[in-house]
């Protein structure tokens, strides 16, 4: 009897996708759990989901090595810059999910919500593990599949279904970018592996140029969209507003994680041969990305609208570390993120106590008064603004400090001194907040939402941003540790 | 923890124990103070200090006995080139400075608790007391540049925010002002100084910086400044000087340390008597193997201090506040301290500085109790006879006083006296001479304007206005523990330096400083003075015995005039009244800053605010400026961000192709 | 035999349509829908092509990936819309417009 030789071998270490094992089932059983669960016990729901993030967390610590292993033939790989970027986003989703536990539990299928966060996370993971354009876009596709349903989870609110299409369409339309992108790069090299085509295309001559350019700007603009880059952000401000408060902090930190780690990976294993041609692009959408976000902020009344184009300017800060395209830079994104994690929770959990009775709290008004009669949350609150400002020593500070070293040592002065500037103005948006709370009379009565959940992420993110202001060397380094997988 | 110590023979744990404990006492306060109340917020940071003193004694204790530690604790921040660690460095130079700034500090602290009662910001002023402390510390322990840096603006953002303490009154707050803006100029020299150090050495860290410090002078570098060709190391040491003098409140750069009396008693005690405004002179000492290879910084240093201790006398003959008579006192003296450093009898001055920390302290405290009888009144115009109501301060403030006029066996006179003879025996020329004869009269006059000062307060005829009369009491323990406690240091300190401690020893051989203080041999004034005095052939009475005798003088002709209400002072004061007429004006320093900066200054301020702002910005607003490009790219962006989706997917297409025609043309 | 540059051809006009009618319908959301669905199929063309031409798998198993994906997007547009008609009773893309400035 003649045997058949199964041409795919049992795939070697297969433990490393534990985590993503570990969100995909009990993102199941989740969903499995809120059907099952009578409506008053569907907190359970809640708590297994964090839970299982902070598993998911652990877990990742520990199939991690130091070195970079892969399993499945190559087409996932865990090494030490998957790893950290996969505890930022296990950190997002967590704090996401505690700021939801008081936001969403009036809210019907709370357990659709946590299901799809933990769906959401489970792609951002695929992608940020993915050394092939199939992860990349399978996980890429799952992401923000997952985020268009949680922008418009409140189906009873106009502006959230509203923000849920506006996204669709948009993330639909920059999807499509990215495909036609990687067509061309896939018919000039014949593979989707990045390492692979870098090779081929680093080699590749002038007939193949046009081909790469085009596939390369295409798919950098795709990207670029997930990331909130301008001129492909136009959709960041209206999703931010429209979408549940503790998805807006969700989105705004967790797939900017994850697009920035494909971001560098595609640009440091795809495109090493093409650095002069995208360090021009970058540089285009980074000064781009600084005047529009922190300039378009200073004319918003609302809060979260003005968060939005707050990241919009911190991403264009970010591009800084890109286009600066050493190991200095990278880490500087790396630090940059870690830090813009703990300020942007800090201060959506402060806007999400914020809501009350009938009131959104999410206007610049509704924060008139705030350091009289809650002077802890004003004082946070003023920290995390002046740390998004960039005033020394906090958080803040040493996030643009290393990025805007990294592209200066690059050579690129004029950009760094755009950022400086960019960064003053700012600075003005910001501080104005503190103002609001220090110096006006209260025009509404404060009555806060009691959450245990959102008084620690206050007291947490702020005690980090300080720490780090104080002494930033223990994650610069741990950073730094990080890209020995990249580059 | 420790990343690289040289020598373990101190307790790591100790050490950092004794600036952190100040910090948590006055983190605590800071934010737990409107829970925690006065008792408790007094409580918490008075311990946390006193602890630190005792811990400060322990490790001069066992420095004395030989032990010094040098080491890195963590790296703040490393990033390409730059390598920032944090570190200590412990010698007999930083303890003997530690010890007296927790000793003097955990004295105001106590003292606080009843000069401060009652008052709304309680909690505040001992957060804001007990943070300056940790600050200090930090300037003094640390083993860089960098650590210097932070604790020499840290030191300042808490004077400047202890002068204000009282922000409702408008003088504290312009005196506040004063102080950072005159505080920034010499900031601004101590900065270059530091970048100048970085740039040149490639480390702020002392001890690799004093390494090299004699290979730069060989190579004979020299760089030009302002069109003024100068050696490298003369032109750091005097950008860093430029930082002390503004510190320590050197001519010119003295105006806002009278001013800075508008802070609360206290504070004038501790910061700007004690600690903080003798951090320069700490500085220069610490620098000394930098200094020593400058011949013309060390002249700078000698001219400056001279010309500020003669001209802070002056002033101080003639002032009726009773705090501004003290703190031109304090100018005098620092300057004094400036020029043993500038004559290399560094050993010498950080001696005085320790003696002045111990009485200039005890008299503002002293003083202090005075102002807190007589109802927060500061003319002594408005006083006297006031023994009788307290004993204890009377007899404190004598022992301060005499002092500081350099009676012996009173502190003051060992160090002083010491700074003098070694002024003398140095002979670096014209600079030192003229120094020698601006100290001899110096002290005359700080006899004089002391006991001026004394008499007036204590003595002479009751003029207390009537309505306070009924409220003259002794303060209570609180406030006169810490002014014993002083006093016995006013007493013994000199003695205890000069005779036990050896302070005022050649330095290197078997001095009290061992090697933590650099000084050549040529410029070693102290062993010229040795061998002076060893040299029989000739007098020394007028070197040994002149300040002696000048202030004993000094003391006479106060008596003469101020110890019985006489009609002497007016009459003196009306034949000589376009002199006293000038110093009571303190020599017009004000006036001519006036009009040189702070006029010139208003009306570029007033221009640009009425032009610049009103009419380009408010006005042209539409038009131009760059708010208003601001303004209106963010309601231009505003427009653009229409809510309609095909414009957004419009703007995202825009990108791509224009983006794409960009590569193709540039490809 | 069709040369590859007539695939492409067909392809870079199917997503050139695809993308005028994104921004230049301003009534339907549902032709919108079309027009991503026209871009997708642009992109498959081209995957197509390029696996038939270079001899490699590989792009027509992204293919199928690519169709997944559109099949659940679409699910998920088509929610999405639905639940927006129920708020808005319009699907008119001028009309979306509350969330703007």
């Amino acid at each position: 009897m003649a045997e058949v030789v199964f041409p795919f071998p049992f795939p070697e270490n297969l433990e490393l996708i534990l985590p993503e094992i570990i969100l995909a089932v009990m993102g199941m059983v989740v969903l499995l759990m809120s059907v099952f669960l009578s409506v008053s016990r569907q907190n359970i729901v809640a708590g297994v989901s964090i839970a299982t993030v902070i598993a998911v967390g652990a877990s990742v610590l520990y199939v991690s090595g130091s070195d970079a292993s892969t399993t499945f033939y190559g087409y996932f790989v865990l090494d030490p810059f998957a790893v950290y970027a996969k505890l930022l986003i296990a950190i997002a989703t967590v704090f996401a999910m505690m700021l939801s536990l008081n936001y969403v539990k009036d809210e019907a299928n709370v357990g659709e919500y946590y299901t799809i966060m933990l769906f959401a996370s489970l792609g951002m993971m695929l992608m940020v593990s993915a050394t092939n354009f199939v992860t990349m876009y399978l996980g890429l596709e799952l992401m923000a599949l997952s985020v268009y349903v949680l922008v418009g989870y409140q189906r009873d609110v106009l502006r959230s279904t509203e923000a849920a299409l506006k996204y669709f369409i948009l993330g639909a339309l920059s999807s499509c970018m990215l495909l036609y992108g990687l067509t061309f790069l896939y018919g000039s090299t014949g593979s989707f592996i990045f390492t692979e085509m870098g090779d081929i295309i680093s080699n590749s001559g002038e007939d193949q140029r046009l081909a790469v350019l085009t596939g390369m700007l295409f798919v950098l603009a795709g990207l670029s969209f997930k990331v909130s880059v301008a001129p492909f952000h136009m959709w960041t401000p209206d999703a931010y507003e429209g979408a549940p408060t503790p998805i807006t902090a969700f989105m705004s930190v967790a797939p900017k994680v994850a697009g920035l780690v494909v971001f560098m990976r595609i640009l440091v294993d795809v495109f090493p041969g093409l650095q002069a041609e995208y360090t021009t692009i970058l540089m285009f959408l980074a000064v781009l990305s600084m005047a529009v976000g922190n300039i378009a902020a200073i004319a918003q009344r609302n809060i979260k609208r003005m968060l939005a184009y707050s990241t919009i300017g911190h991403i264009g800060f970010i591009l800084l570390g890109l286009i600066a395209g050493s190991n200095d830079g990278y880490a500087g994104i790396l630090i940059y993120m870690t830090i813009y994690l703990f300020m942007t929770m800090g201060v959506f959990a402060i806007i999400i106590m914020m809501r009350r009775d009938e009131i959104q709290g999410e206007l610049l008004d509704d924060f008139a008064g705030l350091s009289r009669v809650r002077p802890g949350y004003a004082l946070a609150m003023g920290l995390l603004m002046f740390s998004m400002a960039g005033i020394p020593f906090l958080g803040g500070f040493w996030a643009k400090y290393a990025v805007f070293i990294a592209v200066i040592e690059a050579d690129h002065i004029i950009l760094a001194t755009l950022g400086v500037l960019f960064s003053a103005i700012g600075a003005f948006y910001y501080i104005r907040i503190v103002k609001y709370m220090y110096f006006d009379e209260e025009r509404v009565s404060f009555n806060f939402a009691k959450s245990a959940p959102l008084q620690v992420i206050v007291v947490l993110t702020t005690l980090v941003i300080v720490a780090i202001g104080i002494y930033p060397e223990p994650v610069m380094a741990m950073c730094r540790l990080a890209l020995a997988g990249l580059v | 923890m420790v990343l690289e110590a040289t020598e373990m023979t101190l307790n790591t744990t100790e050490l950092l124990a004794i600036p952190l404990l100040p910090l948590l006492g006055a983190l605590t306060a800071g934010l737990f103070g409107w829970f925690l109340k006065e008792r408790l917020s007094h409580i918490i940071t008075s311990g946390s200090v006193i602890l630190a003193a005792i811990l400060s004694v322990h490790v001069f204790l066992q420095v004395l006995d030989g032990a010094e530690f040098y080491g890195n604790f963590w790296t703040w921040i490393a990033s390409g080139d730059l390598v920032v660690q944090i570190g200590m460095m412990i010698d007999p130079l930083t303890t003997i400075m530690m010890m007296t700034v927790t000793v003097v500090s955990a004295c105001v602290h106590i003292y606080t608790i009843g000069y401060m009662h009652g008052d709304p910001g309680y909690a505040r002023f001992f957060s804001y007391i007990s943070a300056f402390t940790f600050s200090m510390l930090v300037l003094v322990m640390g083993n860089s540049f960098f650590t210097l840096f932070f604790g020499w603006e840290a030191v300042g953002l808490f004077s400047y925010l202890l002068i204000g303490f009282w922000f409702k009154r408008d003088s504290a707050n312009k005196a506040a002002m004063k102080a950072f803006i005159v505080n920034r100029v010499g900031d601004f020299g101590f900065a270059i100084g530091i970048l100048a150090v970085w740039y040149y050495f490639g480390t702020v860290d002392y001890r690799e910086v004093f390494a090299q410090v004699q290979g730069l002078v060989a190579s004979g570098s020299t760089m030009s400044f302002l069109g003024w060709e100068m050696d490298t190391i003369t032109f750091i040491c005097l950008a860093l000087f430029v930082g002390a003098m503004g510190k320590s409140g050197q001519v010119p750069l003295h105006v806002w340390l009278p001013d800075s009396m508008e802070g609360p008693t206290p504070i004038s005690a501790l910061i700007h008597a004690a600690t903080m405004v003798t951090a320069g002179v700490f500085m220069v000492a610490r620098l000394s193997p930098m200094f020593e290879y400058s011949e013309v910084a060390l002249a700078a240093v000698v001219i400056v201090g001279a010309i500020t201790a003669f001209m802070c006398a002056t002033i101080g003959l003639v002032q009726n506040d009773i705090k501004r008579v003290i703190a031109y006192s304090t100018c005098s003296q620092l300057g004094y301290m400036f020029v043993a450093c500038g004559v290399s009898a560094y050993s010498a001055g950080i001696f005085h500085l320790m003696t002045h920390a111990y009485f200039k302290a005890l008299l503002f405290l002293a003083a202090g109790s005075v102002i807190h009888a007589v109802m927060s009144n500061q003319d002594i115009r408005k006083m006297g006879q006031l023994r009788k109501y307290m004993p204890i301060t009377y007899i404190t403030m004598l022992l301060a006083g005499l002092a500081l006029a350099g009676i012996p066996p009173f502190a003051g006179y060992y160090s002083k006296d010491l700074i003098i003879e070694a002024t003398y025996a140095r002979g670096m020329g014209w600079t030192s001479e003229i120094a020698y004869y601006a100290l001899m009269s110096g002290v005359f006059m700080t006899a004089f304007y002391t006991f001026r000062m004394f008499f007036l307060t204590f003595h002479n005829s009751d003029r207390v206005p009537a309505a306070t009369k009924s409220h003259l009491h002794e303060s209570p323990w609180v406030i006169t523990l810490p002014l014993v406690i002083l006093a016995v240091g006013a007493v013994v300190a000199g003695y205890w330096g000069y005779h036990y401690m050896n302070m005022a020893d050649e330095v290197i051989v078997d001095g009290y400083f061992r090697n933590s203080i650099f000084v050549m041999d040529a410029h070693n004034s102290i062993a010229m003075l040795e061998m002076l005095e060893e040299d029989h052939t000739q007098s020394h009475f007028w070197l040994e015995y002149g300040a002696f005798v000048l202030a004993v003088l000094g003391i006479l002709t106060a008596t003469l005039m101020y110890f019985k209400e006489t009609k002497v002072p007016a009459a003196i004061a009306k034949t000589f009244r376009p002199i006293h007429t000038f110093l009571y004006n303190k020599w017009y320093w004000d006036e001519l800053y006036d009009f040189l900066f702070v006029r010139p200054i208003q009306k570029l301020g007033q221009f640009f605010w009425q032009t610049g702002d009103l009419r380009l910005i408010d006005k042209g607003m539409i038009h131009g400026g760059i708010i208003g490009t601001v303004k209106n790219g963010a309601a231009m962006l505003k427009n653009i961000q229409s809510g309609m989706v095909y414009h957004y997917a419009y703007a995202m297409v825009i990108g791509v192709f224009g983006l794409l025609t960009y590569l193709m043309l540039n490809a | 035999m069709i040369p590859l540059s007539s695939f492409l051809i067909v392809g870079a006009a199917l997503f050139s349509i695809g993308i005028i009618g994104l921004f230049l319908n301003r009534k339907n959301v549902i032709t919108i829908l079309m027009c991503i669905e026209l871009m997708l199929l642009a992109v498959n063309i081209n995957f197509a092509a390029f696996s038939h031409f270079l001899g490699d798998i590989g792009g027509q198993i992204f293919v199928f990936f690519v169709l997944t994906v559109a099949a659940a997007e679409v699910a998920v547009g088509l929610a999405i819309l639905v639940a927006y008609y129920r708020q808005r009773r319009s699907i008119i893309i001028e009309d979306i417009n509350t969330l703007q400035g």
